[in-house]
């Protein structure tokens, strides 16, 4: 492992490694075995599937929780959930996850720098209003959620955010607090081995 | 009080203490296949198959979750779990070692380790280290079990900060 890795934010690929068993390596039965290695498939990050399918009935569940709010397209645009869940992944330190969702907001957005400056500098770097809204909402829900009120969603409001749009917002930085605690605790980020080809 | 039917009440608008035709319902559920998905992942963890309950009792998951849940001040949260974990035979010394977030886990016992490691998921999740998997195993964990363990304290992170954040369109606090 690098030292670095885990503790540099970064907009560049990175692979996770596992420190614990796969499911398939604790001697779980043939029938077992073939419904983990089926449910796998040829998905990306299978190594943090692998892992996660060692409680088989909670992966499945939240495979679907997470495919939800990870491709759902109502409201539109999707990349201001993105930075949603890139604040959360920023403060709570989950540098592999905030890599996903800052590529994928500069990709939606077209706003790489910006992004990368929020990588390096953290939340408070000088933002835009409607990013600036959505990351203090979502620092806020990170860090103290219980004290997250009405007044909280009137930036958003102000801005034009509707209802949906506003709890679209809250769901995904709030499913974070979920995503980055299995990823720090389960493995850890490298970065991605040269391909040979 | 008639004791929680974890597969048939819905677990959020529960702790909220809503109606399926309230205002903040009727929003969740304009996305309906959302609000089943994150019923049924609930309940994946909270009625887990035998095999699961066999890596991490239910009883210890639902003092995993009042400790998650104490850290953040999450009453509505801690209380609901604290229903749960009394339903499911709690003793008073174990509710109040879930909820006496103010005296750190040392992890001597196989609950303690639980606690141990919810502490640190939720206050300090970059500094979990590999380390502290190998003193789960050394607690007695199986990989199944810490998967088990992980999924409920990073489920009960995300389900408070939902439900606090749901409950801010209730209006001007």
């Amino acid at each position: 492992m690098s030292a670095g890795t885990r503790d540099t934010f970064t907009l560049d690929f990175l692979e996770w490694t596992p420190w614990l068993e796969r499911a398939v390596e604790t001697g779980i039965s043939p029938e077992q075995h073939a419904r983990v290695t089926s449910a796998i498939g040829d998905a990306p990050n299978s190594d943090y599937i692998a892992v996660l399918a060692n409680d088989f009935g909670a992966w499945k569940a939240r495979a679907l929780v997470h495919r939800h709010v990870y491709t759902s397209e109502d409201p539109e645009p999707t990349s201001w959930r993105e930075l949603g869940a890139t604040t959360t992944s920023r403060i709570n330190g989950c540098v592999f996850c905030a890599s996903v969702h800052a590529r994928i907001f500069a990709n939606l957005s077209k706003k790489r720098d910006l992004i990368q400056r929020f990588l390096d500098d953290g939340i408070d770097t000088n933002l835009p209003p409607i990013e600036r809204a959505i990351v203090d909402l979502s620092a806020k829900l990170t860090t103290d959620p219980e004290s997250v009120a009405a007044e909280d969603l009137e930036p958003l409001r102000a801005l034009g955010f509707y209802d949906l749009a506003i709890l679209d917002v809250i769901n995904y930085a709030a499913f974070f607090a979920n995503a980055n605690r299995l990823m720090l605790t389960l493995g850890e980020p490298r970065l991605q081995r040269k391909s040979a080809a | 009080m008639t004791a929680i039917n974890v597969q048939t009440t819905d677990v959020v608008n529960a702790i909220l203490g809503i109606d399926e035709d309230s205002p903040i319902a009727r929003l969740r559920n304009q996305k309906s296949d959302l609000v089943r998905e994150l019923q049924d992942y609930y309940v994946s963890i909270f009625d887990p198959v035998a095999a699961s309950a066999k890596a991490l009792p239910l009883l210890d998951r639902y003092l995993v979750a009042i400790r998650v849940a104490s850290h953040t001040g999450s009453t509505a949260v801690a209380g609901w779990y604290g229903r749960l974990a009394i339903d499911a035979g709690a003793s008073r010394d174990a509710l109040d070692q879930a909820q006496n977030i103010g005296t750190p886990e040392t992890g001597e016992t196989s609950l303690g380790a639980a606690l141990r490691h919810a502490d640190l998921l939720t206050t300090r999740p970059a500094d979990a280290r590999q380390e502290d998997l190998q003193a789960l195993k050394a607690a007695g964990f199986s990989p199944a079990g810490i998967v088990s363990l992980s999924q409920t304290i990073a489920f009960v992170s995300y389900q408070l900060r939902l439900i606090a954040g749901l409950r801010a369109f209730g209006g001007r606090s």
